[in-house]
């Protein structure tokens, strides 16, 4: 693991990144005619002010956490999976099967994790046995998911009555434990559960031989072969997974949110995660607050759409993200050496 | 009076003198040989007076005044033209439109692109059509290619960078050919060459750089091939025989654990090659004759095209020369990377505390030089690098070592630790292949002694005069192997 500067750095960067966005956010609004301050209490309140608030940061944050979670994974093995967004219309498509079939959210959760895994498996042996690039193959999976998902919503998963492009809702006994905070149903399980995948994944990144030779793979192959290992075993099993954690986000989405399966599943989260792995550092455990940042920046983009609405807002998260992304990037152009001739 | 004169240059690459006050000229109307072996600073001499980088020290002076070459383009613009040792045409277009690219006219037709790309191959006695794709020919046409262009951009100084490493026999004829063209129209040619033959062939001037600084400059009928071999290499000084001179590649019994036959690949073979336990087997040679492609076929990173290989051993102890490609990840710690091996990092779980715990042991008795075994690796020096290195490769005893300029670029004491490390590593019985462009380091070693040249290997004696020799393609040339 990195040093404690090294998290300190992360820490301090992150902090810095935010601050800059947040500044060049509420810039923009005041040329819009809001009020800096207004506008910070609005996007404070319509995130964190309320449960309800809470509730809907909450529902954000665990998507993007698993997605993210496994998008880091696979760049630890030097591997950029572009595709979560596909694998996680696969996931949430299994999830919705497997939950319609034997009605418990267990068995779902697993098909949705193979769905994912299954979705990445042709990319993933592509990269591995034919080094053809997975930034292509993964992404051209998600125009292909895409396209899966308007057919089956519209063809032969379309709920009974046939009226509307989704499908029908799951059985009961295929819910996650849901979002009643204040009913006694107790701590939701799909927030533990992306969590726990955080930590886990961290464990195994840093805490066994696999992980190491993941993470080796990424700078070294060649050392990974001449140690007498499989930098190609590395890059199957860290991709691998990845696909299974983003499928496995989709069926917690299915099982545990919308209970039933719409084009609204695939609204580009699978892109929003890449965004808050970069800026996790790859980290799986930093993916935790990386996800919750994302996910406090969508409800109160949201919040301050209704609160306001302003004509320019409807893609304000988006706009938000971009700026994010664009700062990242910059930060880590700026922490890099230059070439040396 | 010289055409381009490079005086007192210096040059400092973090904090390692590359260039120590070197003055060289280069005249009209000769052609200048340029050798040295790598590292020795030639390149970053030609790319001083191409304006690629910038000296710290010192003038460039062309026809006696002074000149700041500030980018390549600078450079054109007062005639100076380079033709690099790797292609930079396009093979996709036509020779016509590589002439021209990328300052060629901003308006044009193709036909009249190729006349005027006619006009420029004829006037250089070079018979081809102009319409003609680039990847369509041959290496040697496009090895032309490049000095034509190289030439319609700079018109007093031609620098080539080892332009025959990749040519055949005749098509290195042709090459020669075409530049005492240009020598007799009054161009001053620096030519960069490993090989003495070529010098003897065509340079009316030698200059030897070792080290960053220069050993020799004379003209080059004044220049005897000894001398020339001596002072490119470095040693002057016949080492006494010790031990037992085995002559052959091939031994007689079949005790040895490594057994090559007929074995070839990219860039060599085919090559019979046997090592015996508890010995010392070196193969010598300048840097490119098919010795990293040979070692690397042997640890399993590449692909051999023919022949038969028996290793037997489980793991072999690879240290590789180069550090950050092959054998080290700088993203783990330097723990990690010292138990990056399959006979140490046994079992699944691995958290820090077992990292630290077991790689603590090796990295002292090594003499790594790290906080703890939990600092990140890119941050130790170049020589504690090699040393995490050695640690791994050596520590679990392997029975074949295969070492690749193992000390390049290490101080005295790393250096001679790591030798002892190898010593010590045949001593206990293991085969040790040690592949060195370091003809001292070669010598202080060996049992035995190959030279790798052009792919193949031969035998040689402990002289280091005919090692010279062979390595810099003499006895070849001349056809007198002792």
């Amino acid at each position: 693991m990195n040093g404690l500067s090294g998290h300190g750095r992360n820490i301090g960067v992150a902090a810095a990144l935010t601050s800059v966005v947040m500044f060049l956010v509420l810039l923009m609004l005041w040329m819009l005619g809001v009020s800096p301050s207004e506008a910070a209490a609005q996007l404070f309140l319509g995130s964190m002010g309320s449960t309800g608030a809470w509730v809907a940061t909450l529902r954000h944050f665990v998507p993007i956490c698993l997605l993210a979670t496994g998008i880091s994974l696979a760049a630890r093995g030097g591997l950029w999976n572009i595709g979560a967004e596909g694998q996680w219309i696969a996931g949430a498509l299994a999830g919705w099967l497997a939950a319609s079939a034997c009605g418990h959210w267990s068995l779902a959760l697993l098909a949705g994790g193979l769905g994912g895994g299954l979705v990445v498996a042709i990319p993933t042996l592509l990269a591995v046995r034919r080094n053809v690039s997975e930034v292509l193959t993964t992404l051209m999976f998600n125009f292909l998911m895409l396209e899966v998902l308007r057919y089956s919503i519209a063809g032969p998963l379309q709920e009974p009555t046939g009226q509307f492009p989704q499908t029908a809702p799951i059985p009961p006994g295929a819910h996650l434990p849901l979002w009643h905070f204040t009913a006694a149903r107790g701590a939701p399980l799909s927030l533990l559960i992306a969590v726990l995948c955080a930590v886990l994944v961290q464990l195994f990144l840093f805490r066994t031989r696999q992980g190491l030779l993941i993470r080796a793979t990424q700078s070294a192959p060649r050392a990974v072969t001449t140690g007498g290992f499989s930098p190609e075993k590395a890059r199957f099993i860290a991709l691998l997974l990845s696909g299974g954690l983003c499928g496995l986000a989709g069926s917690i989405q299915v099982c545990g949110d919308t209970l039933l399966v719409d084009r609204s599943i695939a609204s580009g989260l699978g892109y929003t995660a890449i965004a808050a792995a970069l800026l996790a550092g790859k980290q799986p455990l930093w993916c935790i607050p990386s996800a919750f940042l994302f996910a406090v920046l969508y409800t109160a983009s949201a919040s301050l759409q209704w609160a306001r609405d302003l004509p320019a807002m409807d893609r304000f998260a988006l706009l938000v993200q971009g700026l994010l992304v664009l700062a990242i990037l910059a930060a880590l152009a700026a922490r890099r050496r230059p070439a040396v001739h | 009076m010289s055409a381009l004169e490079l005086f007192e240059i210096q040059k400092t690459f973090s904090g390692e003198r590359v260039l120590d006050r070197v003055s060289i000229g280069f005249e009209r109307g000769k052609i200048h040989a340029l050798l040295g072996e790598n590292g020795a600073g030639k390149t970053t001499l030609v790319r001083i007076a191409t304006g690629l980088i910038r000296p710290d020290g010192g003038r460039i002076l062309l026809d006696g005044r002074a000149v700041v070459l500030r980018s390549v383009r600078d450079a054109e613009r007062i005639g100076i033209g380079m033709v690099h040792q790797h292609f930079t045409l396009v093979g996709a277009l036509t020779v016509a439109d590589n002439l021209f690219l990328p300052r060629g006219p901003s308006w044009f037709t193709a036909r009249k692109l190729q006349s005027k790309a006619h006009q420029i191959l004829s006037r250089h006695g070079i018979d081809l059509d102009p319409a003609t794709r680039v990847d369509d020919l041959s290496v040697g046409e496009r090895q032309r290619i490049e000095v034509v262009r190289a030439l319609e951009r700079a018109t007093s100084v031609l620098i080539l960078d080892e332009p025959t490493a990749v040519l055949a026999p005749t098509e290195v004829e042709a090459l020669f050919s075409h530049l005492e063209r240009l020598r007799s129209l009054g161009l001053a040619i620096v030519l960069i060459t490993h090989r003495l033959p070529e010098v003897r062939a065509v340079a009316d001037h030698v200059t030897v750089l070792r080290a960053g600084r220069i050993v020799l400059s004379r003209p080059a009928p004044l220049v005897d091939d000894s001398v020339l071999a001596t002072s490119l290499t470095g040693v002057s000084r016949v080492f006494p025989e010790s031990g037992a001179v085995l002559p052959g590649a091939v031994l007689p019994l079949s005790a040895s654990r490594v057994r090559v036959r007929a074995l070839a690949g990219e860039r060599f073979g085919p090559i019979d090659l046997d090592l015996p336990d508890g010995t010392i087997t070196a193969i010598a040679g300048v840097a490119g004759n098919g010795q990293t492609e040979l070692v690397e076929t042997l640890v399993g990173l590449r692909r051999r095209s023919s022949g038969d290989m028996v290793i037997d051993a489980d793991e072999i102890g690879f240290l590789s020369g180069d550090r950050h490609g092959t054998a080290l990840a700088l993203n783990l710690s330097v723990g990690e990377n010292v138990l990056l091996k399959r006979p140490l990092l046994e079992g699944i779980w691995w958290p820090p505390r077992r990292v630290e715990s077991l790689s603590r042991p090796l990295l002292e008795r090594f003499r790594v030089l790290a906080r703890s075994p939990a600092q990140p690796m890119g941050e130790l020096s170049g020589g504690n690098q090699q040393k995490v290195i050695a640690a791994r490769e050596l520590s679990f005893r392997p029975p074949v070592v295969i070492a690749e300029n193992p000390t390049r670029g290490l101080d005295l004491s790393a250096t001679a630790q790591i030798r002892e490390e190898l010593r010590a590593a045949a001593r206990r019985g293991a085969a040790v292949l040690l592949c060195s462009t370091d003809l001292d380091e070669v010598a202080e070693l060996a049992d035995r002694i190959l030279v790798a040249e052009r792919g193949r290997l031969h035998p040689t004696s402990r002289d280091l005069g005919e090692i010279s020799r062979r390595m810099t393609g003499l006895d070849l040339a001349s056809g007198a192997g002792s």
